[in-house]
């Protein structure tokens, strides 16, 4: 081809161009070089290594967190008043699970007998009202108890008629306007 | 992990030996490839070995999934070529910066003399201006007498894409060379 001539010569020059050798120190700066790589490669693990853990840590504060908070900061709800559960037995009850093994005797509670009806309070005289009370009796049996004179008939009171006036509010104002 | 002797150059001593082993075989075997390709992009020995430098301390980082060595060599490669292409990208960017204040004359090395130096500024320019998957292949068919099927085990890239690419590379960096050439 016709440029096959000009870029032989260019390549041959170009083979003697990069036929070049490194300098003489050119290894050992390269090990010098790699070393340095190799200790900042450890303290990078090491950095690497601390900085895992510190997450890892977190993490793990993170993930607990929550659960000691529930022991520490949360309010202690109102105790609610207790409930008594109490089993009634019923006999004509149909059991709804049906178990191979032999089922406990249940606690039956005793069944809470109705109260008897309130009586009525006592009445408590005082002694001297109880005396009264005998002395009054007694009298009574001897008939010896004078009734009190009747009291006069009263007359009734006379009323006079009330007579009031028709109201005239509403029709003077229906003049003034 | 691995700990390198300080006073010794030559070798290392760790406690891993069999690890620090194939590394200093892979950096004795691999070394020059990585520095090359590098020099391939930058042409400054120093930015060159900067860059090689960074790869293996790349390359020493994931050398426990890189132990094979092909692997190592074009995983090398191919961060050489990376950190090279990056670093003299912000170069050009930086040297367009300061000439506009400071107009200064394009570096020669001493490697540029033993080709003329004409010549030399002109065969980068042309290679410069090939696409980066052209370039590439270009450089590492220069490198070590590499053959179309080594530098597809360095690229992992099927031999007929290498091939191809070649043809490509050739054919532009011909007609750069020319447009160079008549532009004088």
């Amino acid at each position: 081809m016709s440029f096959e001539q000009p870029v032989s010569a260019a390549e041959a020059d170009l083979e003697r161009l990069l036929a070049i050798e490194p300098s003489a120190g050119f290894r050992a700066r390269v090990r010098e070089r790699v070393a340095a790589e190799s200790m900042r490669g450890q303290r990078w693990s090491w950095t690497l290594v601390l900085v895992r853990a510190g997450a890892l840590v977190t993490v793990v504060v993170a993930l607990l967190m929550p659960i000691l908070s529930l022991d520490v900061d949360r309010p202690t709800p109102p105790s609610a008043p207790p409930v008594f559960l109490t089993a009634v037995h019923r006999p004509d009850a149909v059991p709804l699970v049906v178990r191979s093994e032999p089922i406990p005797a249940p606690r039956i509670a005793r069944r809470r007998t109705a109260s008897p009806a309130p009586r009525e309070p006592e009445v408590v005289w005082d002694a001297r009202g109880a005396y009264a009370i005998a002395r009054l009796v007694d009298l009574a049996h001897e008939g010896t108890i004078v009734s009190a004179p009747s009291a006069p008939e009263r007359t009734p009171l006379a009323v006079q008629p009330l007579s009031v006036s028709p109201v005239t509010v509403f029709s003077q104002m229906l003049q003034q306007d | 992990m691995n700990e390198w002797a300080g006073g010794f150059p030559g070798t290392l001593v760790s406690d891993d030996t069999a690890f620090d082993v194939e590394f200093e075989e892979r950096l004795r075997d691999s070394g020059t490839l990585a520095f090359r390709v590098a020099y391939g992009v930058l042409r400054q020995r120093e930015d060159a070995e900067d860059v090689a430098q960074e790869a293996f301390a790349r390359a020493f980082r994931h050398f426990p999934r890189l132990r094979d060595r092909e692997r190592f060599r074009a995983w090398l490669v191919r961060t050489s070529w990376r950190l090279a292409i990056d670093r003299w990208r912000s170069d050009r960017r930086r040297v367009a910066r300061e000439q506009v204040v400071h107009p200064a004359a394009p570096p020669v090395s001493s490697e540029d003399l033993v080709v003329s130096t004409e010549r030399a500024a002109h065969l980068w320019r042309a290679i410069d201006a090939l696409p980066d998957k052209l370039r590439i292949v270009v450089v590492l068919s220069a490198i070590e007498g590499h053959d179309v099927r080594e530098v597809a085990a360095l690229m992992r890239l099927p031999e007929g894409t290498v091939k191809s690419r070649l043809f490509l590379a050739r054919k532009g960096l011909a007609e750069k060379l020319r447009c160079l050439s008549n532009s004088q």
